[in-house]
């Protein structure tokens, strides 16, 4: 048998896997038990963060969550809040693009990729009290509030207290005390929890 | 005799791939009519706090994947790096046997894993497979796992440790059948910047480790790092030798151990780059096959070298591939003395590989489908046997072969905490035929607190190289081996109660048939490797593990087992009836300091004479002093604390019917990060 029948071999094992991703689109990276749970994280992080008063007009608005950008944890983190309640609040879930106005958003989940489009969102949920979450080690140092990311096979997170206070939001101390905190006003710290 | 080039048939493989193609078609046509569950079980992903939800572990092995060890369709374990360091844990045998199921024998040349009650003379950890990042590093001559200092990687660079117990094959194909161990290395982001290590250890034994790592602004993460040891080795006592012509049975400089090690990996967006290299050098003092007893002459050296590239890029809808590709190279030379003033006898063995491997992902409604391909080329496995000056071959084997596998694996939601996995995998070698894998379990949570598996497979290891084609002065080969066989049963039960406490316990029944076995040719005294025998095993296991994530923490595990030969209901040597072990971590309050203790007891075993090796404990003892001293971080261990004399059964090649292990020694080391 020839090298080259050998080739077209391994190409028919190449065929395997193709054919099961057949029409599935390109989007960003992270396995999918991961993603479910950081989705289960970012629905806890709602339960302890206090927006500013005026934040709520009513006791039975919805708590609205915008995911911005695609994903594992961005869609494990829609399907998971998707029907759930923050007290009497039903939590709503809207998947918008990075430049769509967060009026009316309390928290934003960022999965965009392009760091000028971060920054976009980032700057604008800075300056709506709208809590922003997102993963990597980098998150929270570079303006997002909240970053996921995982530490000795486990999910870790960073605030950046600094980031919270200048959109006028106050973190429960029983958060922090689960978490390092990072001051972007300082850079970036070293070394992992 | 030198193999042609041939690659094995491939019918099986083209309609397999046909029929994913359709299966996929099929799939792909009524997916979406549903929106997938929000998780594999979400519902009790919903009521844990978060202090719940960071005591989740994900690890890699299990399915190919990141997943939480909880939904592993296996008995899992994982030591991270901090365990590691405040245990003072040298090896990766020093890790396994603290572990329950597993047990260690040192042959005062290599480190040698039991599991489940089974460790077979010959058998050089084949049956175990051993992955650096998940890349096979079971060689393709002897398909040796090596855990002692000849593992690829400083312990230092590990950040965690998978153990799957179980047949794995169903995913990893050859040499999953006890289990399936994934060593996971730091990334640069883990040290930013140099670190650089030096130990002092007994027996004359110093080691230096300098390293760099670090994560650029562009996202690449970059890791370099070598080490460097020399041990003189113990002055070693062995009755057998007790006589004025062979120095009153002490072995005085033939016990030394030299090693080098490389580790440089970079990763950057979805592509990992990775590259290692191991070179040890070891005296073997025992007089092992018939060579002259304390001539330091007398040695094993082995190298092995490996390098990868992969890419990993998630698609959307919850869809995933990864593909890479690898190459590899091992060396094994042996140098035997038998006789003073003469020549030595030589082995070169050289095993040299590249393989190219692809899995993909998807969820498609309740299913989560895996299913992957591999393919590896054995370009090289060659093994001579000569005298060394003058050069005279007195054998030569030339061998060139290939070998490729295909996978699948459904894991389906059938309710919410109800998992059921179904798999199997199909190999294909030149040297033997083919193999069939499958694999079926079952998981219910019914809260985020109990976890049951019901656990069912079967593995495959396939006669190697070095078992089939071995033709010397000491081996026989053996062309007609075909490949050995378990099959598993296996239950697990796992609890969640308050304060940090987890226990668990477990059972196992494992069936091998046609064992690889090696036994003394009674025409020509050499040793060949047969199908012989069928082996049963079935066992016990209990745990308790604290762990709140602050103060003292630990595991006490204990194992009852019974292996035997289901002919003659003859229980196996080296296989202890039961195993308790206790590992315990205790900060000290001051400047982070912590004491690490652990104790492994073990009952008698049956040596391959005849005789007993009695039980025993063996207890070691850590301190880590992280900044006591500025940046420096000082760790002291004194291992076998109570100096307590035990031995491990030998082997066929071995005069000891029972060698004795390490008595009480001690090791500083030290870590300066800039």
């Amino acid at each position: 048998m020839s090298r080259r029948r050998c080739v077209s071999r391994i190409a028919l094992l190449v065929a395997l896997p193709v054919a099961l991703l057949a029409g599935a689109r390109l989007a960003a990276q992270a396995p999918a038990d991961e993603a479910q749970i950081k989705a289960a994280f970012v629905y806890n992080f709602l339960k302890f963060v206090d927006w500013p008063a005026d934040a709520f007009r009513n006791p039975q608005d919805s708590f609205v969550v915008a995911i911005v950008g695609d994903g594992d944890t961005a869609d494990a983190t829609e399907h998971f809040l998707t029907a759930k309640q923050l007290g009497t609040r039903p939590i709503l879930v809207r998947r918008i693009k990075w430049d769509q106005s967060l009026s009316g958003v309390l928290a934003v989940f960022v999965a965009e990729r392009d760091s000028k489009h971060v920054r976009h969102v980032l700057e604008a949920a800075a300056a709506g009290s709208v809590l922003s979450i997102g993963e990597g080690e980098d998150f929270a140092s570079h303006g997002g509030i909240i970053g996921l990311l995982i530490a000795d096979r486990r999910v870790r997170f960073d605030i950046d207290t600094d980031a919270a206070q200048t959109a006028g939001l106050k973190v429960s101390s029983k958060l922090l005390a689960l978490t390092r905190i990072v001051h972007s006003s300082a850079g970036r710290t070293g070394g992992r929890p | 005799m030198r193999f042609k080039f041939e690659c094995v048939g491939l019918p099986s493989a083209g309609v397999f791939a046909i029929f994913a193609t359709l299966l996929s078609a099929t799939v792909a046509s009524s997916q979406r009519v549903t929106p997938p569950p929000a998780s594999t079980a979400s519902g009790d992903l919903s009521s844990m706090d978060l202090e719940q939800l960071m005591k989740i572990e994900v690890v890699f092995a299990g399915s190919k994947r990141a997943q939480q060890t909880r939904d592993v369709p296996s008995f899992v374990s994982v030591v991270t790096a901090a365990q590691i360091k405040e245990h003072g844990y040298r090896t990766l045998a020093d890790v396994l046997k603290t572990l329950p199921d597993f047990y260690i024998s040192n042959d005062r040349n290599y480190s040698f894993t039991g599991v489940r009650g089974f460790d077979r003379p010959g058998d050089y950890n084949s049956r175990v497979l051993l992955l650096l990042n998940g890349l096979r590093t079971n060689d393709n001559m002897y398909d040796q796992a090596h855990i002692g200092e000849d593992f690829i990687v400083d312990m230092d660079l590990v950040d965690h440790i998978e153990v799957i117990r179980g047949p794995s094959a169903a995913i990893y194909g050859n040499n999953a059948l006890f289990a399936v161990i994934n060593v996971v290395t730091k990334q640069g982001q883990s040290l930013q910047g140099p670190e650089v290590a030096a130990t002092a250890a007994s027996f004359g034994t110093y080691a230096g480790r300098a390293s760099y790592g670090k994560t650029f602004d562009n996202s690449l993460d970059l890791l370099v790092s070598a080490s460097v040891s020399d041990s003189k080795g113990q002055r070693l006592y062995f009755p057998e030798f007790d006589r004025p012509s062979t120095n009153n049975g002490v072995a005085d400089h033939a016990d030394y151990e030299r090693f080098s090690k490389l580790l440089a990996t970079a990763t950057k967006g979805g592509f990992s780059l990775q590259a290692s290299n191991v070179w040890r050098e070891q005296g073997i003092p025992t007089g092992s096959f018939g060579t002259l007893f304390n001539d330091p002459r007398t040695q094993s050296i082995d190298g092995l070298t490996l390098a990868s590239l992969s890419y990993t890029r998630s698609l959307s809808d919850s869809a995933s591939f990864s593909a890479r590709v690898h190459g590899g190279r091992s060396t094994y030379w042996g140098t035997f003395a038998s006789a003073a003033g003469e020549s030595p006898d030589k082995d070169d063995g050289i095993g040299e590989w590249w393989g190219a491997d692809l899995d993909a992902r998807r969820r498609i409604a309740r299913h989560f489908v895996t299913v992957g391909a591999e393919y590896q080329d054995d370009f090289r496995q060659t093994d001579d046997n000569h005298n060394a000056e003058p050069y005279i071959l007195y054998y030569s084997m030339s061998k060139h072969s290939d070998r490729y596998g295909v996978f699948a694996q459904d894991e389906i939601t059938l309710f919410a905490p109800l998992l059921l996995y179904a798999g199997a995998r199909y190999d294909r070698y030149e040297t033997f035929g083919s193999a069939l894998s499958p694999r079926v379990g079952l998981i219910y949570t019914p809260s985020g607190q109990t976890t049951l598996k019901v656990l069912a497979g079967r593995a495959f290891r396939a006669p190697n190289v070095y078992e089939m084609f071995a033709d010397n002065l000491t081996f026989k080969p053996n062309l007609q081996l075909q490949p050995e066989r378990i099959e598993t049963l296996e239950l697990v039960a796992q609890q969640m109660i308050g304060g940090g406490v987890q226990l668990s316990a477990s059972t196992f029944h494992n069936k091998l048939t046609s064992l690889l076995t090696q036994r003394i040719d009674s025409t020509d005294k050499r040793l060949v490797f047969e199908n012989s025998g069928e082996i049963a095993s079935k066992g016990l296991e209990f745990g308790l593990g604290v762990n709140r994530g602050h103060g003292p923490s630990g595991e006490l595990t204990y194992t009852l087992q019974r292996t035997e030969n289901r002919a003659t209901r003859i229980e196996l040597t080296n296989s202890p009836r039961q195993m308790a072990k206790l590992q315990l971590r205790a900060p000290l309050g001051v400047h982070d300091a912590t004491l690490g203790l652990d104790a492994q007891w073990m009952s008698d075993r049956a040596t391959l004479a005849g005789n007993t090796d009695p039980g025993s404990v063996v207890t070691n003892l850590s301190l880590l002093a992280p900044r006591v001293f500025g940046r420096f971080e000082l760790s002291a261990t004194v291992y076998n604390v109570f100096g307590v004399a035990y031995g491990a059964p030998g082997s066929v090649e071995h005069v000891q019917d029972i060698i004795q292990q390490d008595g009480r020694s001690f090791r500083v080391k030290t870590a300066l990060r800039f």
